[in-house]
C-alpha cells in the first residue's frame, strides 16, 4: 500500500483537473460527484494507509514513498517525497474525513451558485495542497503545500467578489499572512544553512548534535513560528480570520477552522523535536498562544455576527493548542486539534444551515427560537457548544482538560490560569450564541419568518455526522488512559498518546517530562472539577442571560470600557489599516512618486532646468533625458568613491 | 597574430557566421518580397536562427578558442547563446501578426533582431574586452532602432531616442573603463589581465576607476537601480514584442558578459565589489518591486517587474561560486521563459494602435478566455516565485547560493521583496478571476504565433518547476571552468 500513498493528492489533483477544465460542460451534479467523490476516495486511501500504520510494530511505523528527486545540486537534494508517520496520519484523517463531510454538505449549501464548478475547484485544490503539506517529508515541500493552501484560502475568502467586503478580506488574508509566510522562507533558508538539507529527519538527526539553546535553533524555529501566527492567525497576525467568514460557510468551517489554520499548529508539532532544543522558542510558543486564547475569547464574548462567534472562538481554541505545544503537551495539542476540528466544524456547518434558514441572515440579534423550527440543526450545534465548552462526556473536555491538567502539572501555573478563563468565556459566547439563536423568542424579521425552513438531507446528515465524532471521540482517543481508564484502575496511556508515543518520545526525553501519576482521587481530580465547574458556571450564566426569557442584548454588568473594548476588537483592524493599507500605500505610491519625480528632482536642481512643453516630440524632455544621464554620473561617482574607500582599507 | 588553424576558427564563430548569412539574405529577399508577404521571411530568420541554434548544440563539450583568444565557444558561451536564440525564436514568433496589425510590417525589422542577437552571442563569446564592447554595441545599436521601430508612434521614438542617448552614455563610460584598466594591465584580454593582477596585488586606483566604470556600464545594461531610469520609458513606448525582447534578452546578454568579466580576471577582487553588488542588488530588488506595484499600465509594471528581475540576478553574482553562476544561469533561463510567456499574453489582449495594456482590462479573463488566464497565472505565480514554476526553483537556487556564501541579509531582502512583489502579480490573477468582464475589453484575437510562444513559455515553465534537474546539471556544466 506504501507505493499507493502518492494516491491520496492525487485524486483531489484529478478533480481540480477535470472540474477545472470541463466544469463549464459539466452538469452540477457531474461536478458534485466528481468533486466529493474524489475527497471521498482520498479519505478511503487514508484509511488503507493507516491500516498499514496499525499493522506495524510501533517504532517503524513510518511509510515514506519517494516519487522523483526535485531539486539536487551538490551533495543537497530535495525529494518529491511523502512520509506517513503517526502524526501525519491523524492530520490525514482529519483532513479528508472533515474534508469529505464538508464537501457534501457544499453540494447542498452551494446549490445553483453561479460558480459551482468554481467552487469545488478550488476546494479540491485545497484539499490537494493541505494533505501535500500534512505529507511533506521535507521543507520545500511543505512550503509548496503552504504556499497552496495560502492561495486557496486567499481565492475562496474572496469568492463572493461581488461583494466589496468579500474581496478586500480576501486581499487582508493575503496580505497578513504573507508576512508569516516570509518569516516561513526565511526560516527554511536557515534551515538549509545550518543543517545543509532540507529534509526534516535528517535536519533532526544534525540539530540533535547542537545544543540546547543554540543560537541559529532558536532563530529557526522563531521564524517558523512566525509562518505559523501567520497561517494560524494568532496574535498579532490573527486580523484576518475574522474577515475570513466573509467566505461561504463551508469554507469557513474546512479551511478556517478545521484544517489550514491548523498547519500552524501541525507545523510546530511536526518540528517537535527543533523546539525542544529551543526552549526560548517554546515559551514564546506557548506566551503567544496563551495570549490569543484570552484575547481572542474576551472579543468572541460581543460578537453579534454567528460566524464571527465562532471566529474568535476559534482564534481562541488555536491559541489553546499553541499554549499547549508551548508548554510541550504535544500530544494534547493534537488531541485537542482533532476534536477541535470535528466539533468546530460541525459549529460552522451548523451557523450555515441557520444562515440558510433565515435566508443569508448573519447578525444574531435577528434570530431567536429557531430551536422548534430546524431541530436538527439545533441539536446538532448544541452537541457542538456542549463540546467545546468541556463538558464531560463529549470531546472538547478529554482534550481540553489534558491540556489544562499538563499546563498545570508541568508547572506552567500561568498558562493553567489563563486556560482556566478562557474555559468560562468559552462556555459563556457558545451559550450566548446558542441563546441567540435557539432560544427564547423569534426576533426574525417577520417577512421572513414563515419561510424558515430546515436545511436538505444534504446538509443535515453531514451535520449529524459531525455530531458523533464530537460525541465520542475524545472519549475514544483517551481510552484507556486518564482520566476515565483511570477511574476504572486501568493503566497506560490513551489510545493518542500512546499512538503518537514513537513521534515525541525523543523529544520528550529532552524536555525532561515523565509519565506523570495520575491521580483522579487527587490533584488531577481537583482539576477536572474546576475546569468543569468553570465550563458549567460560564454556561449557566449565558444561561440566564440569554436563555429562556428572552435575554437582554447588551451584557449588563460589564464595565462599559471593556465592552467597548470587546465589541471593536480591541482595535486591532484599525492599527492594521493603518499601518499596511494607509501607510504601505502611500509608501508603495510614495516611492514611484519619488523615482520618477524626486531623483530626478534633485538631479534638476543641479543640472540644467528644462520645461515640459506641451505637445509633439517636447515628450522626450532633452531635459528629462540629462537628468537620467546626470543620474547614472551621480551614481557612478557615489559608486566609485565608496568603491576607492574600500578598495583603500 | 594569425590563426593558424581556419577550420577551428569558423568552427568557433560558426553559428555567429550562420546568423549574418542569414540576416544579408533576409536582407536581399526583401527587395524580392513585396508588402504584405513578409511572413515569409519571418519564417526564415526562424530557420536561420535554428540553424544557428544546431551549430550551438553541435559545439557542445568543446572548447575553442580563436582570434588569438579572443573569442571562446565553451559551455559556458553556448549555454547563453542556446538561450538568446530560443528568444529570439520566440520573439520573432510574437513579432509577425503584431507587426502587420501595427503596420510596420518591414523585414529589417527581422534583420536587425538578428543583428541584435549577434551582437548578444558576441558578448557571452568574448574573452577580450574590445570583443565584448564590439558584441555590445551590436547590440545596442539594433536595439536603439527596435526600439523605435513603429515610426509614426511618439512613444515609440520617445523610448528609442531615450535608449539611445543614454545607451551611448553608458557605452562611454564602459568605453573609458576598459581605456583605463588597459592603461594599468598592458592588455585587454581577460586572460591577460588576470595575469597583469596576479603579479601586482595592487593595481592601484586607476584600474580601480576603471572597474567601476565597466561595472556602470553592465550595471546600465541590466537595468540596475540607481541606473534604471530609462527601462520603463523605454520599455513602455518600445514594440511590444522587442519590450519583451529587450527585457530578457540584453539583459541575459549583459549578465552573460558582466559575470564572466567579473568573476574570471578580477574573482581576485571579489572581496571588494561583491560589497558595491551587494547594495545594488539590494537596492534594485526593493525599488522595481515596490515601484511596481503602482503601475497600472502591465507593460510598465513588468518594466519594472524585469529591473527587479535584475535585482535577483545580482544576488548569485554577489554569492558567486560554482552554486551561484549555475543559479544564475538557471534563474536566466527560468526568467526568460516566464517573461516571454506573460509577454504572449499581453500581445494577444493588445489592440491596435498600442492599446490593451491598461491592466483592468484583465477583469474577467478567467470567464471570457480560461486556457489564456490559466498560463498567465502560471506566469505570474513564476515571477512571483510560487512553486511550482520554475521561477520557485530559480528563486530557490539563487537564495540558497546566497545563503551557503554567507548573505544571510541579503537572501532576507529577498525573499521580502519576492512577498512585496507577489502582490501585483496577484493582482492581475485575481483581477482575472474574481471580476466581472468589463464591457469592451479582454477580447483577445488568437493568432499562432504567439500562441505557439505562450504553450513553448507555459510548457518549459512547468518543466522547470517540476523537473528542474536535468536543466540545472546543463547549467552546472556549463560554468565549469569559468
Amino acid at each position: 500500500m506504501h507505493e499507493l500513498i502518492w494516491l491520496v493528492p492525487a485524486l483531489p489533483l484529478l478533480g481540480v483537473l477535470i472540474n477545472g477544465l470541463l466544469g463549464s460542460r459539466l452538469s452540477p451534479r457531474a461536478i458534485s460527484v466528481v468533486g466529493c467523490g474524489v475527497v471521498g476516495l482520498a479519505a478511503l486511501a487514508a484509511l488503507g494507509l493507516f491500516a498499514e500504520l496499525t499493522a506495524l510494530p510501533p517504532h517503524t511505523r513510518v511509510l515514506r514513498q519517494v516519487l522523483y528527486t526535485w531539486i539536487a545540486s551538490g551533495n543537497f537534494r530535495a525529494e518529491v517525497a511523502l512520509l506517513v508517520d503517526p502524526l501525519s496520519a491523524v492530520m490525514l484523517l482529519v483532513v479528508t474525513g472533515v474534508g469529505f463531510l464538508i464537501h457534501v454538505y457544499s453540494v447542498g449549501y452551494m446549490h445553483g451558485d453561479r460558480g459551482y464548478a468554481r467552487y469545488f475547484t478550488y476546494l479540491n485544490l485545497f484539499t490537494f495542497s493541505m494533505l501535500v503539506l500534512v505529507l511533506a517529508d521535507n521543507f520545500l515541500l511543505l512550503y509548496v503545500g503552504w504556499e497552496g493552501v495560502g492561495l486557496c484560502s486567499y481565492l475562496l475568502i474572496g469568492f463572493w467578489y461581488e461583494r466589496d467586503s468579500a474581496a478586500n478580506a480576501g486581499k487582508k488574508a493575503f496580505i497578513t499572512t504573507r508576512i508569516g509566510d516570509v518569516g516561513f522562507a526565511v526560516g527554511i533558508f536557515l534551515v538549509f544553512a545550518t543543517f545543509g538539507t532540507v529534509n526534516i529527519r535528517e535536519v533532526f538527526d544534525a540539530a540533535g548534535r547542537l545544543p540546547v539553546g543554540d543560537a541559529a535553533l532558536t532563530a529557526i524555529t522563531l521564524l517558523l513560528f512566525l509562518g505559523a501566527v501567520g497561517k494560524s492567525a494568532q496574535l498579532p497576525l490573527h486580523v484576518w480570520l475574522p474577515d475570513a467568514m466573509e467566505g461561504p460557510t463551508p469554507v469557513s468551517a474546512l479551511i478556517h477552522a478545521a484544517t489550514m489554520v491548523t498547519a500552524g499548529v501541525y507545523l510546530v508539532a511536526r518540528l517537535s523535536l527543533l523546539y525542544a532544543l529551543a526552549p526560548v522558542s517554546l515559551a514564546v510558543v506557548a506566551a503567544v498562544g496563551g495570549i490569543t486564547a484570552v484575547f481572542a475569547a474576551s472579543i468572541g464574548l460581543t460578537q453579534n455576527d454567528i460566524k464571527r462567534v465562532l471566529a474568535y472562538s476559534t482564534l481562541s481554541q488555536l491559541g489553546y493548542m499553541f499554549a499547549a505545544l508551548g508548554v510541550g503537551a504535544w500530544t494534547a495539542a493534537i488531541f485537542h486539534l482533532m476534536t477541535h476540528g470535528f466539533f468546530k466544524g460541525l459549529l460552522f456547518l451548523g451557523s450555515g444551515s441557520v444562515i440558510h434558514a433565515v435566508h443569508e441572515e448573519q447578525d444574531m440579534r435577528k434570530m431567536g427560537g429557531l430551536a422548534k423550527k430546524i431541530p436538527h440543526t439545533y441539536w446538532t450545534m448544541l452537541i457542538g457548544a456542549v463540546a467545546i465548552a468541556g463538558i464531560p462526556p463529549l470531546a472538547g473536555f478529554f482534550s481540553k482538560d489534558e491540556i489544562l491538567g499538563e499546563a498545570y502539572k508541568l508547572g506552567f501555573l500561568w498558562v493553567w490560569a489563563i486556560g482556566v478563563v478562557v474555559a468560562i468565556m468559552t462556555a459563556f459566547y457558545m451559550f450566548r450564541l446558542i441563546g441567540l439563536t435557539f432560544w427564547g423568542e423569534s426576533r426574525v424579521d417577520t417577512a421572513v419568518e414563515p419561510r424558515i425552513h430546515e436545511s436538505p438531507r444534504v446538509m443535515t446528515v453531514p451535520l449529524w455526522l459531525l455530531a458523533i465524532p464530537s460525541i465520542v471521540l475524545g472519549l475514544f482517543l483517551a481510552w484507556p488512559g486518564p482520566p476515565l481508564g483511570s477511574l476504572f484502575g486501568m493503566e497506560g496511556p490513551g489510545l493518542l498518546a500512546g499512538w503518537l508515543e514513537p513521534v515525541y518520545e525523543h523529544g520528550f526525553e529532552l524536555l525532561g517530562h515523565h509519565e506523570a501519576e495520575f491521580a483522579i482521587f487527587g490533584i488531577d481530580g481537583v482539576l477536572i472539577l474546576i475546569s468543569v465547574a468553570v465550563a458549567l458556571g460560564g454556561m449557566l450564566a449565558a444561561w440566564r442571560l440569554f436563555g429562556v426569557e428572552i435575554g437582554p442584548l447588551q451584557r449588563r454588568g460589564a464595565p462599559a470600557q471593556v465592552n467597548r473594548a470587546s465589541l471593536n476588537k480591541w482595535w486591532f483592524d484599525d492599527l492594521n489599516h493603518l499601518v499596511f493599507i494607509v501607510i504601505g500605500g502611500r509608501v508603495a505610491a510614495f516611492a514611484w512618486w519619488f523615482d520618477a519625480k524626486v531623483v530626478d528632482g534633485i538631479v534638476n536642481g543641479i543640472g540644467a532646468v528644462t520645461r515640459r512643453s506641451g505637445g509633439g516630440l517636447a515628450r522626450v524632455q532633452t531635459g528629462h533625458v540629462q537628468n537620467y544621464a546626470l543620474g547614472i554620473a551621480v551614481g557612478l561617482i557615489v559608486m566609485a568613491g565608496s568603491y576607492l574607500m574600500i578598495a583603500g582599507r | 597574430m594569425p590563426d593558424p588553424n581556419w577550420s577551428q576558427a569558423l568552427r568557433t564563430v560558426a553559428p555567429e557566421l550562420t546568423l549574418t548569412i542569414v540576416a544579408l539574405i533576409v536582407l536581399v529577399l526583401d527587395l524580392v518580397a513585396g508588402r504584405g508577404r513578409k511572413g515569409a521571411l519571418a519564417a526564415i530568420a526562424v530557420v536561420g536562427t535554428l540553424l544557428a541554434l544546431g551549430w550551438s548544440v553541435s559545439l557542445w563539450g568543446e572548447r575553442l578558442v580563436a582570434y588569438g583568444g579572443m573569442v571562446v565557444a565553451d559551455n559556458y558561451s553556448l549555454f547563453f547563446n542556446i538561450a538568446f536564440l530560443a528568444i529570439t525564436v520566440l520573439t520573432i514568433l510574437l513579432s509577425t501578426s503584431y507587426l502587420r496589425r501595427e503596420e510596420a510590417d518591414l523585414s529589417e525589422y527581422y534583420v536587425l533582431l538578428l543583428f541584435c542577437t549577434l551582437g548578444m552571442m558576441l558578448m557571452a563569446k568574448g574573452l577580450d574586452l574590445i570583443v565584448i564592447f564590439l558584441g555590445l554595441e551590436i547590440l545596442s545599436i539594433s536595439n536603439y532602432v527596435l526600439a523605435g521601430f513603429l515610426r509614426t508612434r511618439l512613444q515609440s521614438n520617445e523610448s528609442a531616442l531615450k535608449y539611445f542617448l543614454l545607451g551611448s552614455f553608458s557605452s562611454a563610460f564602459f568605453l573609458y573603463g576598459i581605456a583605463l584598466i588597459y592603461g594599468t594591465t598592458g592588455s585587454t584580454n581577460l586572460g591577460r589581465i588576470a595575469q597583469a593582477l596576479q603579479a601586482n596585488r595592487d593595481p592601484g586606483p586607476l584600474f580601480q576607476v576603471g572597474m567601476a566604470l565597466l561595472l556602470v556600464g553592465f550595471a546600465f545594461k541590466v537595468a540596475s537601480v540607481p541606473f534604471h531610469m530609462w527601462t520603463p520609458d523605454a520599455y513602455e513606448g518600445a514594440p511590444t514584442p522587442i519590450t519583451a525582447y529587450m527585457s530578457v534578452g540584453p539583459k541575459a546578454a549583459a549578465f552573460a558578459a558582466f559575470l564572466r568579466v567579473f568573476s574570471q580576471p578580477l574573482a581576485a577582487m571579489q572581496g571588494e565589489w561583491a560589497v558595491v553588488l551587494w547594495v545594488l542588488a539590494a537596492l534594485t530588488m526593493t525599488v522595481g518591486n515596490v515601484v511596481a506595484i503602482a503601475q497600472p499600465n502591465i507593460k510598465r509594471m513588468l518594466a519594472y517587474s524585469s529591473i527587479a528581475h535584475a535585482g535577483y540576478l545580482l544576488v548569485p553574482m554577489v554569492a558567486s561560486g560554482e552554486l551561484g553562476t549555475s543559479s544564475l544561469l538557471f534563474y536566466v533561463l527560468a526568467y526568460a521563459f516566464t517573461t516571454l510567456g506573460a509577454f504572449a499574453v499581453v500581445i494577444l489582449l493588445s489592440r491596435k494602435g498600442e492599446a490593451g495594456y491598461e491592466i483592468a482590462g484583465y477583469a474577467g479573463l478567467g470567464y471570457t478566455h480560461p486556457v489564456l488566464a490559466l498560463a498567465m497565472t502560471l506566469f505570474m505565480l513564476s515571477l512571483g516565485g510560487i512553486p511550482p514554476t520554475a521561477g520557485f526553483v530559480a528563486k530557490f537556487y539563487i537564495f540558497s547560493a546566497a545563503v551557503k556564501a554567507g548573505y544571510i541579509w541579503l537572501t532576507v531582502i529577498g525573499v521580502l521583496t519576492s512577498a512585496v512583489s507577489l502582490y501585483y502579480y496577484l493582482r492581475i490573477v485575481v483581477l482575472m478571476y474574481m471580476r466581472e468582464p468589463a464591457e469592451e475589453s479582454s477580447a483577445a484575437t488568437l493568432t499562432a504565433g504567439p500562441l505557439v510562444t505562450l504553450a513553448i513559455a507555459a510548457f518549459a515553465v512547468l518543466l522547470m518547476g517540476l523537473f528542474p534537474g536535468s536543466i540545472f546539471t546543463l547549467a552546472q556544466s556549463s560554468v565549469f571552468g569559468l
